[in-house]
């Protein structure tokens, strides 16, 4: 087996990964899309979960609110 | 004059085909992209060859390969057997390493430590690289069997293109194929792969 091996090759381009596959211009374009899409949700999501940890950082209850709010 | 540009690296991907084992081979793909290798694996390339010439061209034609062997349970079909493709697929990338003029390095993995010495001991002495069949570890194995001279890739990039690979996943179930396991789903993984690298490892990006 091998050590750890050091790859010196330039990175592929998805324009050689897509001919090597022969991927049809059509997918292509269709997976480009749909890659654009996941990272437009991803970059929603983060945004989402950044704003929401800051605001419940400022609403977080202290114990003693938790414990009235159990009296009552 | 026409310029002939050289063939992208190509890493033969031998894994499991079962549903426990879908990140593992999420986490591959993503991980052999990351290092600048083009993932190639047995779902590639169906035709009416004989199996074995079809892996065998495939395994000899390419630079790397990565084997895991953590599947070592009996099948719940009767007659209950073990599946002896992975091993018999790292036979075959030895067999292909040590021929003269080949450059083929192939990488060994499995769950549990020291078990391929009793299970394999043909091996003995070469430890393969542990995981728990998290992407994180198999991402982290990876980083340490592959380095790059130039655009080396961080594990926080690792994640963020398996992460992207993963979605891409959900979207091939959702679009057109329940099983990622096979020739398209394959290839389209392969190329989301390379466009996240692209993306997220930020020499590249510039």
């Amino acid at each position: 087996m091998s050590g750890k091996v050091i790859i010196t090759t330039p990175f592929p381009t998805p324009e050689q990964v897509a001919a090597y596959y022969k991927i049809p211009a059509k997918r292509v374009a269709e997976l480009d899309e749909m890659i654009d899409d996941i990272r437009r949700s991803m970059a929603t999501t983060k945004a989402h979960a950044k704003k929401s940890r800051s605001r419940n950082g400022a609403r977080k209850p202290s114990n003693g609110s938790k414990a009235l709010r159990a009296k009552k | 004059m026409a310029t002939i540009k050289p063939k992208p690296p190509v890493a033969f991907i031998n894994v499991p085909y079962s549903s426990r084992y879908e990140r593992v081979y999420l986490a591959f793909i993503a991980g052999a992209a990351a290092y600048g290798l083009v993932p190639t694996a047995a779902v590639r390339d169906p035709s009416s060859r004989f199996q074995l010439e079809r892996i065998y061209e495939l395994i000899s034609s390419a630079q790397y390969s990565f084997h895991d062997l953590s599947w070592m349970s009996l099948d719940r079909k009767p007659p209950r057997t073990p599946r002896l493709n992975m091993a018999f697929e790292l036979g075959l990338a030895v067999s292909v390493s040590r021929s003269e003029g080949a450059q083929h390095e192939w990488f060994v993995f499995d769950t549990v430590p020291y078990r391929l010495d009793k299970a394999l001991s043909d091996l003995g002495g070469i430890r393969p690289r542990i995981h728990d069949r998290s992407p994180e570890s198999v991402l982290r194995a990876l980083m340490n069997a592959l380095s790059r001279r130039a655009n080396q890739p961080t594990f926080a990039n690792l994640m963020d293109i398996y992460r992207e690979v993963e979605k891409s996943g959900q979207e091939i179930k959702r679009n057109y194929s329940l099983d990622l396991f096979d020739t398209k789903p394959f290839a389209d993984l392969v190329y989301a792969a390379n466009k996240a690298a692209q993306q997220y490892i930020p020499s590249l990006a510039e």
